[in-house]
């Protein structure tokens, strides 16, 4: 069953489809935005105390949290020299009628399977928003586990975008602590560690990517849709784009078929939109770090 | 189950224990039962049948690689046999990529190996993608490279798939 | 303040905060004493040898009133009760509501309107689309889908409480009945304050807007309310429907709405938008003024629902007070 299915229940009359549609046919939504506009965004960092370090976003009403927990563990057999990154989705029943008991479940699932195409690369670590080999303590031995949540707080649509920004934000406000590791004399010893709260690591963010969701609507595709415009969604490409304008991963959703020179067009048109985005994230983003330290 | 004026897709996907190198280590099928039926309900007319369910159930005996676009292939020659109406037959095929060579339906090995992965499933006669992803880094170029690749392949497979619909049809007869 | 959803720098904050401040002071001087706000438990402060009326949120405990919601304290004459700030829409009879159909039963309609049920709609409380005065029969039961479908928008007059407690609407009037082409927007209930007119044709810019005192607020295009409204509106309907084959689409694009007229809606809904995130009033001269206001900047639409904005809405608002406390005086 397809998740999105819960978004189309948001009943809309035939006028207001018909509204819509319009607004998408004549390059004039119904806030006013064009098709390639974004909603005003909102970035606040260090949000929860406890977590490793953690970002609310808010674009128009879609509001989310992603917060970062770092724990020590040991890394798989089949990749020594790598730590390990895993991403959860919640979806608040606040955010949404049908969220309640068991049916955010789906989307959370989908969206969480998104995010990890879009931000953790290839099997082999390639191509990784994240440097796997950067959380790694000792080899074989140590390594840290990255554990990434996502809430979503409040639903209006594009939660896969906000997601993605809020994940990045959230990562550039983590400090991993830095670690001693006093091993022992014969290597099958369990090595000593002193893990520091005085001193942190900061990550790299440079090479985390933005995803950008383009809903086709009709014969045309806007960016940042609100969930009445997703209601009305025929299908949907995400893809997410680097600062180099590389792809890093792309999901299409919704059933409806594309013609490949379509994706492509939509692809090319992601990588323009993304180039925007990363400029406006990354300066809500030191905003929002210059007013936390305050 | 609520009312739904239009037909319902249910996918299913599972792995016998014995299906990999190491015993019960199938993949994650709750996700690829989810990426089988976001493939294959683009290509069926789910409007020709009104508050009616239809199960696709895939059991993957021997795992070797590639394995979804096996099974979005196969699943769709099965609804095609089922006699469920189709605007059109869908073939998938994946590339995965390691360093810059592009490998068309990897094995397992390459699978693990792969820096960046890339599937596609379409129907071949109405020349539409009805699902797209794309793991690890690409430039433009690469996709292109890729897409016409597989969009080439899916094609070829299309015509396999047809055949062989074609040629149980005449023994029927 | 209720929490706004753009992001505001260092100034805007500063101007927001002192904008606000000045709109704080300005309303403690205008209202007395009586109106003081209670909280949940608080005293209410009686005369007890006057004889009281306990009203709606307030109870005995140890002999004296206190209050049971939040919200201001109310008084008229003997009766005292305590008027919530956030809560559900409260109906009266007589208000002129917007609402969406979420079911289609025997001889009426459910109607969602943000208030603690649903509202009904009797098939036999509105004119038909002949116009003709007559009983209800089997065949127009039949065909209440034509009137009014499920998800549909539609415009209503509060007729009253029925004995079993259930709300019932009426439409007995050209005015009333099924809007399309155009947006709904939904603000808390108590910005809309009940007036004389809540329909209102903005003639300069085409549009109607329907400010329903249940928080609904409806921004389309005009219609003319007249005999041929039916025929419009099935006709609309035919091409409306989101339909994926071409021919039906370059159909459906010589029916939108003109860019003019979208634009003017996209202006309308964005003001009020703007001004129900501030929690200010809705009334039609400050909607007018906000859009106004907008034009004259030159703005944008969408940045209408920028932080600049929305301060320069702020501080326009107290400015309009100001002025009108000076009037009075």
């Amino acid at each position: 069953m397809d998740p999105y299915q819960f978004t189309k229940m948001v009943g809309l009359s035939t006028g207001e489809k018909h509204f819509i549609w319009g607004g998408i046919a004549q390059d004039l939504r119904s806030d006013g935005r064009q098709r390639l506009h974004y909603r005003p965004i909102s970035v606040e960092t260090g949000v929860i105390p406890q977590a490793n370090g953690s970002a609310r976003v808010r674009i128009g009403a879609t509001d989310v949290i992603a917060s970062i927990k770092a724990e020590l563990g040991k890394p798989s057999m089949h990749q020594p020299g790598k730590g390990k990154i895993s991403i959860f989705v919640d979806c608040s029943p606040t955010a949404a009628p049908m969220f309640e008991g068991r049916g955010g479940e789906e989307l959370s699932t989908e969206l969480a399977v998104a995010l990890q195409r879009c931000l953790l690369g290839g099997k082999s670590g390639a191509g990784a928003g994240i440097d796997l080999s950067s959380l790694i303590v000792t080899e074989g031995k140590i390594c840290w586990d990255l554990y990434i949540d996502g809430l979503v707080v409040s639903s209006d649509g594009n939660l896969l975008d906000a997601l993605g920004a809020a994940i990045k934000a959230a990562l550039s406000n983590t400090g991993i602590p830095k670690v001693n590791v006093d091993l022992g004399p014969s290597p099958d010893d369990q090595p000593e560690v002193n893990v520091s709260d005085e001193e942190f690591l900061q990550f790299d963010t440079s090479g985390v990517p933005v995803i950008v969701t383009l809903t086709k609507v009709g014969r045309h595709y806007i960016v940042d849709a609100t969930s009445d415009e997703e209601s009305q969604m025929s299908s949907a490409v995400s893809v997410s784009v680097n600062r180099h304008g590389h792809i890093c991963g792309l999901t299409k959703r919704g059933g409806a078929g594309l013609d490949p020179s379509v994706i492509m067009d939509m692809i090319s048109v992601g990588k323009h939109v993304s180039e925007q985005l990363i400029t406006v994230l990354d300066s809500e983003i030191s905003a929002a770090e210059a007013s936390a330290t305050d | 189950m609520m009312y739904s004026d239009i037909g319902r897709l249910n996918c299913n996907i599972s792995y016998t224990t014995f299906s990999t190198s190491i015993r019960g280590q199938g993949s994650d099928n709750k996700e690829f039962s989810a990426m089988l039926h976001k493939a294959l309900e683009g290509s069926i007319i789910l409007e020709s049948f009104p508050k009616t369910t239809v199960d696709v159930f895939a059991l993957v005996l021997e795992s070797g690689g590639s394995d979804l676009p096996v099974i979005i292939s196969c699943a769709s020659l099965a609804l095609a046999d089922a006699g469920i109406m189709m605007y059109d037959i869908v073939s998938s095929v994946s590339v995965t990529c390691i360093g810059k060579n592009l490998i068309i339906d990897p094995t397992s090995e390459e699978e693990d190996h792969q820096d960046a992965s890339f599937l596609i499933s379409c129907m071949p006669s109405r020349n539409e993608v009805t699902q797209l992803t794309l793991t690890g880094e690409w430039t433009t170029a690469k996709v292109h490279e890729a897409m016409e690749l597989c969009i080439d392949a899916c094609s070829k497979l299309g015509d396999i798939m047809r055949s062989c619909l074609k040629e149980a049809a005449s023994t029927l007869q | 303040m209720r929490e706004l959803q753009v992001g505001l720098n260092q100034t805007q904050k500063v101007r927001l905060q002192s904008a606000l401040r000045q709109l704080e002071e300005l309303s403690s001087r205008v209202s007395n004493s009586s109106t003081a706000s209670v909280t949940v438990a608080d005293t209410i402060p009686v005369n007890l040898e006057d004889g009281v009326l306990k009203g709606h949120g307030t109870t005995e405990h140890n002999g004296e009133v206190v209050a049971t919601l939040c919200g201001v304290v109310e008084r008229v004459n003997k009766l005292v009760y305590v008027r919530t700030l956030r809560a559900r829409y409260k109906p009266e009879i007589g208000d002129i509501i917007v609402g969406r159909v979420i079911e289609v039963a025997p001889k009426r309609w459910r109607l969602e309107i943000n208030f603690s049920q649903d509202a009904v709609l009797m098939l036999s409380s509105m004119n038909l689309p002949d116009g003709i005065q007559r009983r209800r029969t089997a065949v127009d039961e039949l065909n209440m889908r034509s009137i009014f479908e499920e998800n549909n928008v539609i415009c209503a007059e509060v007729r009253g409480f029925q004995h079993d407690g259930s709300l019932h609407l009426q439409a007995r009037s050209q005015k009333y009945g099924k809007l399309e082409r155009g947006q709904l927007l939904t603000v808390p209930p108590y910005l809309v304050k009940r007036r004389k007119q809540h329909f209102h044709y903005l003639e300069q810019y085409g549009v109607d807007l329907i400010l329903g005192c249940n928080g609904f607020i409806w921004v389309g295009e005009h219609i003319e309310a007249n005999e041929d409204e039916m025929m419009i509106d099935n006709k609309s309907e035919e091409t409306g429907k989101p339909d994926l084959k071409f021919t039906a689409l370059e159909m459906q694009e010589k029916a939108f709405t003109p860019f003019v007229t979208r634009r003017n809606i996209c202006l309308i809904a964005n003001a009020v938008r703007v001004l129900s995130v501030l929690g200010f009033n809705l009334s039609l001269e400050v909607i007018i003024d906000t859009v106004e206001a907008s034009s004259s900047l030159n703005l944008d639409i969408k940045d209408m629902l920028g932080a600049e904005f929305c301060v320069l809405t702020a501080e326009r608002e107290v400015k309009r007070r100001i002025t009108l406390i000076k009037k009075k005086c």
